[in-house]
């Protein structure tokens, strides 16, 4: 890889053997990913004993160490680059997994790699404890909504039988959960609970202040900008909640688009049904000439937006890149993809992107985006 | 010779091209299948590179400034005189299954973004005089 502009590259489950080098990347590159490949006798046996002073290794790294990800290569020779030995590793993504409020479960996908057992089973809380999957000798696999922080996983080689006690055991992992925010009050609504929230504490402090005084004539202002400012907030809190409840459950609009094909609506009406309740009236007003308008909201968010088209192909990349191995870019990107509403028809599974049961019925239905913008915006002049 | 869409080889290919790539992609979007087949440049299978004189764009399979080019396996892409397959300025190519030997540089260069690599074999590729790598 030559230049350091250079990013954002995936090179995965390659054989290269008996090169000049094996994987020559060149100086100032970064942010790009080498996975699972196997790089041994680069360069040659002869030209190693003949040539020693042509310095060729099976990884030659001349970019500064750590803006490049190296994981899960087999190699002998490196500069500025992992050579692990072959053994088991066992790793989950993402770990610790990040949650909000009140929850105690997390989803997490373990990843393991045991080149010498044929066949692996990963048990939960002990060597013997609930089977979880039995795979082959390399995968990933996600969890369900049931990870609890310090969960133990153990990796068990069960090749020709072997028992499931520890002395099979060619690796644990312990996940964690960790908080990534709090709150007191479950304000739904996304981002904007605070609004409420902020409002109602107002609201309480106010109340507090007015028991704490004694001078009358303050009584009753005191009680209308409490009250003013509580339900205030309280309603602020409800419109938000109302907004995020407004957008249905996915096997419930999957249900009611089978009802609506039932009962002969137009692929208009299902457009329509489709922009009313998976979030895109929050950013789209319905415009005209076959384009949608924005919302304010959708006209700030629409600022530096690169596009579907090109968010959906870096997402088909970024997706193969664990999440705690991604750069700040790719970081970004999957924010943004999430932001943007991709997740309602876009789902990231462990190493691609799929669609959701509700992406494939609008799929199925030739409701994508461009699709719905079009019958939605033309509808509209009829 | 440049490849503007899908296409496939039908048999194995020997290119006697100088100074040039033997499959240009000039067009984005674009899936070159190499079903099974070969690609074989100019440099000697007996001699290795030594004094190939290689020079320019003398490649197997060039992608220059495209955006989602695929080349797809199983193949053989061996004994070019520069690369065996350059991706340069490109995004979002992908090649996988495809095997790259005894090119004079790099089996595979790579210089773009957000292209995937995966699932290929590279053996034999570089030379003394052009030490690349396989990738």
């Amino acid at each position: 890889m030559p230049a350091a502009i250079d990013t954002d590259n995936t090179i995965e489950n390659n054989e290269i053997v008996g090169n000049a080098n094996g994987i020559f990347v060149t100086t100032g590159v970064q942010g790009n990913t080498f996975r699972g490949n196997t790089i041994v006798g680069n360069p040659p046996v002869q030209v190693a004993v003949d040539h020693t002073a042509n310095s060729g290794f099976d990884i030659k790294n001349l970019a500064d160490a750590g803006a490049n990800t190296f994981e899960g290569n087999v190699c002998v020779t490196s500069i500025n680059a992992p050579c692990p030995s072959t053994g088991p590793s066992f790793t989950a993504s993402p770990n610790p997994i990040p949650v909000t409020g009140a929850a105690t479960l997390g989803v997490t996908t373990l990843s393991w790699s045991a080149p010498d057992a044929d066949v692996v089973e990963i048990h939960v809380g002990s060597p013997n404890g609930p089977l979880f999957t039995q795979m082959g000798t390399r995968g990933s696999i996600q969890t369900g909504l049931w990870v609890s922080d310090g969960l133990t996983f153990y990796l068990q080689d069960v090749t020709g039988g072997k028992p499931l006690t520890s002395d099979y055991t060619l690796a644990t992992l312990v996940v964690h959960l960790q908080k990534s925010g709090s709150a007191y009050l479950d304000f739904r609504g996304g981002p904007h609970w605070w609004g409420g929230a902020t409002a109602v504490l107002f609201g309480l402090c106010l109340y507090g202040m007015r028991l704490g005084r004694s001078v009358p004539r303050w009584n009753r202002l005191w009680v209308v900008l409490s009250h003013a400012a509580l339900f205030a907030g309280i309603a602020f809190s409800l419109s938000q909640s109302a907004e995020a409840q407004t957008q249905p459950a996915p096997q419930q609009t999957g249900a009611t688009l089978d009802r609506m094909i039932a009962a002969h609506k137009s692929q208009q009406e299902l457009a329509q049904y489709v922009f009313d309740t998976r979030g895109c009236k929050s950013c789209h007003t319905i415009g005209q000439d076959g384009k949608l308008g924005f919302t304010a909201k959708g006209k700030q968010r629409a600022q530096g937006f690169e596009g579907c088209i090109r968010m959906l192909t870096a997402m088909t990349v970024i997706v193969q890149v664990p999440a705690d191995k991604r750069s700040p870019q790719q970081r970004q990107k999957a924010e943004r993809f999430q932001e943007f509403g991709c997740t309602a028809c876009h789902q990231l599974t462990p190493g691609k992107l799929e669609l959701t049961e509700v992406g494939a019925k609008l799929a199925h239905l030739h409701l994508g985006c461009v699709d719905v913008e079009k019958l939605v915006a033309n509808g509209s002049q009829r | 010779m440049a490849i503007t869409e899908d296409s496939q080889l039908v048999g194995d290919v020997t290119c006697t091209v100088t100074g040039a790539p033997c499959l240009d992609v000039v067009a984005s979007n674009v899936t070159l299948d190499l079903n099974g087949f070969s690609m074989t440049g100019q440099a000697s299978p007996q001699t290795g590179c030594a004094g190939s004189g290689a020079s320019g764009a003398e490649q197997g399979i060039r992608i220059l400034q495209q955006t989602g080019v695929t080349v797809r396996g199983p193949g053989i892409v061996q004994q070019f005189r520069v690369h065996g397959i350059i991706i340069n300025g490109s995004t979002g190519t992908h090649i996988t299954g495809v095997t790259t030997s005894t090119n004079c540089s790099s089996g595979i260069l790579l210089a773009g973004d957000s292209n995937v690599i995966e699932n290929n074999i590279s053996i034999a590729n570089g030379s003394l005089g052009a030490p690349c790598g396989g990738i």
